[in-house]
């Protein structure tokens, strides 16, 4: 019995699963980040820390290139004074046993570059711990030098395979220990001898900290400068300015160093930081107050003013991409345009230029009439676009691709795919909509969809067994192909931006749509097509699924017929068993058509509304009207799937009133069927028959007590009620209670 | 090492829409969720139990409460005389202080006024480390207890190493908890409590009169504090350190589910008014340069007699027979108001 009830938990629980694939994105498309500095890519999560990076590369040139850089990373950050320590001695610790470059350093014994590790994690030990103000010395404390010690002896390592290193901690530790003289003196006698690159880089920055807490402003600031180090100079701004904003900082900031690397750091923190909630930054917002960023919108506003009538070394596209998109979030697109000029005048920096020209795709698509002229011009822009989500696609865009994941809850992840979704979906995509170009909309919702999972062409499963737990993630990857043939629960082509906008337009559209894939008239067309997904059995499957939402059994038949059975086998809902309900039946019986159901469907649909059409003889054709409408009803009801792939909203909320209307439409038409066929019947034997089917007892016994049905009822029941099967939503009545 | 912090981090961390849960799905949460709900209850013990669990003997106490512990030869021999067992020693307070970077609310709570060692802990008595604990540095614990807890609990118990200060076998925290902070207050206390255990350490904990009436914090036992039981800034309060009338509507009978030690005053202090307005006090002599023509001080000090008064009444109330009376707080000059045999009758425990 446990065991019983563990399964019927497990199988719960796996059920869950499959339905969650159909829950609707966590993002609008027009939440995806926008406004961007390509060359800053580096500083996002998963490049965490750009200073480690080259930091594990150096140490990879300092030992050995076959050590992989991961397991540098995690020897020279995460491993503790104690395995380090065993390493001396020749000794691997369980925890880096699999560590390649403890391995390596072992084998070749390499004392020097083990002894500077554990330097450094004692230095870091003391320096964290002597930074928190919770620290408190301990008699367990794994470190048994003091930071004096240690600035000591690598003040002494000047000369050696890791002297620029040493000379990095020996400043660290002096920072620490407040010897802001001792640093700048330290630095005098060694700076001659330190190579350019990140390593003298953060020396400087600690060698301006000490020039600025010695109040020594001026050269504390070209330290700063010379380290690129933006957040130090600001603070040693403030240092001397109070307690200023982060935009008062920067016009400070200006005023010197007008044309200082660093603003584009600083520009994106502000902007980032507001940017993905930029479409509730409204008076109407009810949970959040944007008063403070709306006043620091307008700060930097005016700075970027100020920046772009002022010095001329000041790099004026980047402040003017600022400028655009800023008046684009106080709600002003031809302001934005207007800035936007500016940008692209004077843009000389390729990444920039590369940024600015998404900018004018997304602020074109705000300003422009949708018409032949801006279709041209959004063919050439997307072009390009379409080439940079091509070309920049590196490991880990295809990881998280390929998990199909964040690209179905909009989540920003890959800077150009997350541009042309944002762009298309959120803006052209709803515009050409209203303008009444459905066609190009579905084209480029398609391609917004597709065009990078067509390129990556490989979706990763975390495959489960619900019997075998320990197998839980194993992850297996598939082509696209292979996925949609898998026999697994097909995550995506129903659940795309692309299925969500067909959901919500006309079966007219979609024909029309069609007609374009299989025949596409001009060259972006014929783009988007490239791009995109067109396998005819989808799209005419979706067309006759939308015939059969607007009663059109003809056309449903039509286009259904098209369909191979190869494919309705991969359709969900035939893979989950919703096509395995018995339309024509008021109860719950199973139907054999099963894989063809939605065919075999519209083929009865249209020929019964042939014959009733063709029929004379009244009772004959009421009771083709009744089968009709029970089919009918029951399409939408417990048949949904004959008409429907979910329920729920998306992206185009505006539009889902035409399924609710195909809906109240089928329903209105089931019912006056029913009532036209009852008040048809001219044979009482007919009528009582039908009256039976749908249970309606008392009517057949009272109106029709002479029939044979009223006898059969009389002879199995002995409390006569109408239960109007006719009426209910639900058809869960047997013939017989 | 070469740690770098990473001035874009703060802001690069918020850049990825998705957070870490994002990397695996709801389902997937769930269904470990609902496999850990279902073996939870197969495993032996939820939590882990402490390694040895001290017993809390009924012992003379008090409480040293000052920056320095420095005792003179009197706060010595008192100790001696009166067999003060179990000396309630405040380590640090937790206060909020803002944090060192640039954004504008950017607040901790860190540990304030830490205790300086200038003379050893004397032979024979237990240190009771105690914490003070801000309602401000509260409110901000409150969205990281687990972490505060493992903070507060680490830092005690390396006060008491390095200094050592003994066998520690009951660390209490003191906080002037709320109905409003009461939640965040019994959330870090259960995590602290939790911290502890794994080294054989019971919590307690101050309970202010007003708070008998609230649920009971979840530490091990209490400590009621038996004075400052008057509003101290109001200027027709006749005692504020002690009226037994406030300890009596306060002491009703009810039952309180937690053991109990009794706190009992033996400072006192001088409460300045300006224009019937509180300004502040004085721990010695007031300052006269300060006080202005008009200005009133009130001298509150707590009488042996009611301090005779206030036994019987919690006695008579609280059944305190196996409690430990502790006195507020070892101070020659303060102590010094009272007789030896005064003392001697307050204490239970010779």
């Amino acid at each position: 019995m446990k065991y019983a009830r563990f399964i019927t938990t497990i199988s719960l629980l796996f059920a869950f699963v499959q339905a969650q694939a159909c829950v609707p994105p966590y993002y609008s498309p027009s939440e995806y980040y926008l406004f961007h500095f390509v060359d800053l890519l580096d500083y996002a999560p998963g490049n965490f820390n750009l200073y480690g990076n080259e930091n594990c590369l150096l140490w990879q040139q300092q030992t050995s290139t076959s050590i992989p850089l991961e397991d540098i990373y995690h020897l020279v950050y995460k491993s503790d004074l104690k395995q380090l320590t065993e390493l001396k001695s020749g000794r691997l610790l369980e925890e880096v046993k699999e560590n390649q470059m403890a391995q390596w350093l072992v084998d070749h014994n390499d004392q020097e570059a083990i002894d500077f590790l554990i330097l450094a994690k004692n230095c870091e030990w003391l320096r964290r711990e002597s930074l928190s103000p919770w620290y408190y010395p301990s008699k367990e404390d794994p470190v048994r030098y003091s930071l004096n010690d240690i600035a000591e002896v690598a003040k002494q390592k000047s000369a050696g395979r890791f002297a620029d290193r040493y000379a990095l901690q020996a400043i660290r530790a002096m920072t620490s220990l407040q010897q802001y003289e001792d640093i700048i003196g330290f630095w005098d006698k060694t700076e001659g001898r330190i190579p350019e690159g990140f390593l003298r880089q953060m020396m400087q920055s600690y060698v301006a900290g000490a020039y600025a807490r010695l109040d020594n402003l001026e050269e504390a600031k070209r330290y700063f400068i010379s380290a690129n180090d933006l957040n130090g100079l600001l603070e040693c701004d403030q240092r001397y300015n109070g307690n200023i904003s982060r935009v008062e900082r920067m016009e400070l900031l200006y005023e010197s160093y007008p044309d200082c690397p660093a603003f584009r750091l600083k520009l994106w923190e502000i902007l980032g930081h507001i940017e993905p909630d930029r479409q509730w930054n409204d008076e109407d917002s009810w949970y959040w107050n944007w008063d403070k960023e709306k006043a620091e919108i307008n700060q930097l506003a005016a700075l970027c003013d100020k920046v772009l009538e002022g010095d001329s070394r000041a790099d004026k596209a980047l402040w003017a991409y600022a400028a655009t998109y800023i008046a684009h979030l106080q709600g002003d697109d031809n302001k934005a345009h207007r800035y936007l000029k500016t940008a692209e005048k004077n843009v000389k920096d390729p990444n920039l230029a590369d940024v600015i020209k998404v900018m004018r795709m997304y602020i074109d698509a705000q300003i422009c009439t949708y018409d032949k002229t801006y279709e041209q011009k959004l063919f050439t822009q997307l072009r390009w676009l379409q080439g940079m989500v091509e070309t920049h696609i590196d490991d880990e865009v295809i990881a998280s691709t390929s998990s199909l994941y964040e690209l179905q809850i909009n989540c920003s992840y890959y800077y150009w795919n997350d541009a042309m979704r944002c762009i298309l979906l959120g803006t052209v995509c709803p515009k050409m909509i209203k303008a009444g170009k459905t066609t190009l909309a579905l084209q480029l919702a398609n391609m917004s969809g597709y065009t990078l999972l067509n390129e990556i062409n490989q979706i990763d499963v975390d495959m489960w067994s619900p019997m075998d737990i320990a197998k839980y993630g194993d992850r297996t990857s598939f082509t696209l192909e292979q996925y949609r043939h898998s026999g697994l629960f097909n995550s995506y082509d129903y659940s795309s931006c692309l299925a969500e906008m067909m959901d919500t337009l006309s079966a007219n559209a979609l024909m029309t749509y069609v007609q374009i894939v299989e025949k596409p008239q001009t060259p972006f067309q014929r783009f988007l097509n490239a791009h995109s997904y067109n396998d005819l059995d989808f799209l005419n499957e979706m067309v006759g699924t939308h015939c059969l939402r607007e009663m059109r059994y003809a056309d449903a038949e039509r286009y259904l017929s098209k369909v191979s059975t190869e494919y309705f086998l991969c359709t969900n809902v035939y893979k989950e068993g919703y096509l395995n309900r018995d339309p024509f039946s008021l109860g719950l019986r199973q139907w054999s058509h099963g894989v063809e159901a939605k065919y075999r469907f519209a083929k009865t649909m249209n020929q019964l509304e042939r014959e009733i059409a063709a029929t004379a003889d009244p009772n004959r054709k009421a009771l083709l009207m009744l089968d009709f409408g029970i089919g009918l009803r029951n399409s939408f009801d417990y048949c949904w799937a004959l008409t429907q792939y979910r329920q729920g909203a998306g992206y185009f909320y505006d539009l889902d009133a035409h399924n609710t209307n195909c809906v109240q439409e089928a329903m209105d038409r089931a019912e006056r069927l029913f009532e036209e066929a009852f008040a048809s019947f001219t044979d009482n034997e007919y009528a009582a028959q039908a009256q039976l089917l749908f249970s309606n007892y008392k009517t057949v016994k009272e109106q029709y007590p002479e029939t044979v049905a009223a006898e059969r009822v009389r002879g199995r029941c002995d409390k006569f009620t109408d239960y109007h099967a006719e009426k209910k939503r639900f058809a869960y009545l047997g013939e017989y209670n | 090492m070469e740690t770098t912090i990473n001035p874009k981090d703060e802001f690069t961390k918020h850049h990825k829409k998705s957070t870490s849960s994002a990397a695996m799905k709801p389902h997937h949460l769930l269904f470990i969720a609902l496999l850990m709900l279902a073996t939870a209850g197969c495993s032996p013990t939820a939590k882990n139990e402490p390694n040895k669990r001290a017993e809390h003997v009924p012992a003379n106490g008090i409480y040293y409460w000052k920056t320095i512990f420095d005792l003179n030869e009197t706060e010595r021999n008192f100790l001696k005389e009166h067999h003060v067992k179990r000396l309630y020693l405040r380590l640090f307070d937790v206060v909020p202080a803002e944090k060192n970077v640039k954004n504008d609310f950017n607040f901790e709570a860190v540990p304030n006024a830490t205790i300086a060692f200038r003379s050893a802990i004397p032979d024979d008595v237990e240190v009771v480390p105690v914490v003070y604990i801000t309602i401000d540095a509260l409110r901000l614990m409150s969205h990281s207890n687990e972490d505060y807890a493992g903070l507060i609990a680490e830092r005690v118990m390396h006060i008491a190493d390095f200094h050592e200060l003994g066998d520690i076998r009951e660390v209490q925290l003191d906080c002037d908890w709320t109905q409003q902070t009461q939640d965040a207050y019994f959330a870090l206390c259960q995590a602290v409590k939790d911290k502890l255990r794994l080294h054989g350490i019971q919590l307690s904990c101050t309970i202010r009169l007003w708070q008998m009436s609230s649920d009971c914090p979840p530490v091990d036992r209490g400590v009621l504090m038996l004075y400052n039981t008057g509003n101290i800034t109001n200027p027709k309060t006749q005692n504020s350190i002690l009226d037994l009338n406030d300890v009596k509507a306060y002491l009703n009978g009810k039952p309180y589910y937690l053991p109990l030690d009794f706190a009992y005053p033996t400072f006192s202090w001088y409460v300045w008014f300006h224009d019937n307005t509180y300004r502040g006090l004085f721990h010695d002599q007031p300052d006269t340069s300060l006080i202005e023509e008009g200005d009133t001080v009130r001298q509150e000090q707590v009488e042996f007699s009611d301090l005779q008064s206030l036994d019987s009444l919690v006695r008579m109330k609280l059944s305190a027979d196996n409690a430990s009376i502790i006195l507020y707080h070892l101070d020659s000059a303060n102590l010094s108001n009272y007789s030896t045999d005064e003392i001697r009758q307050i204490y239970h425990h010779d």
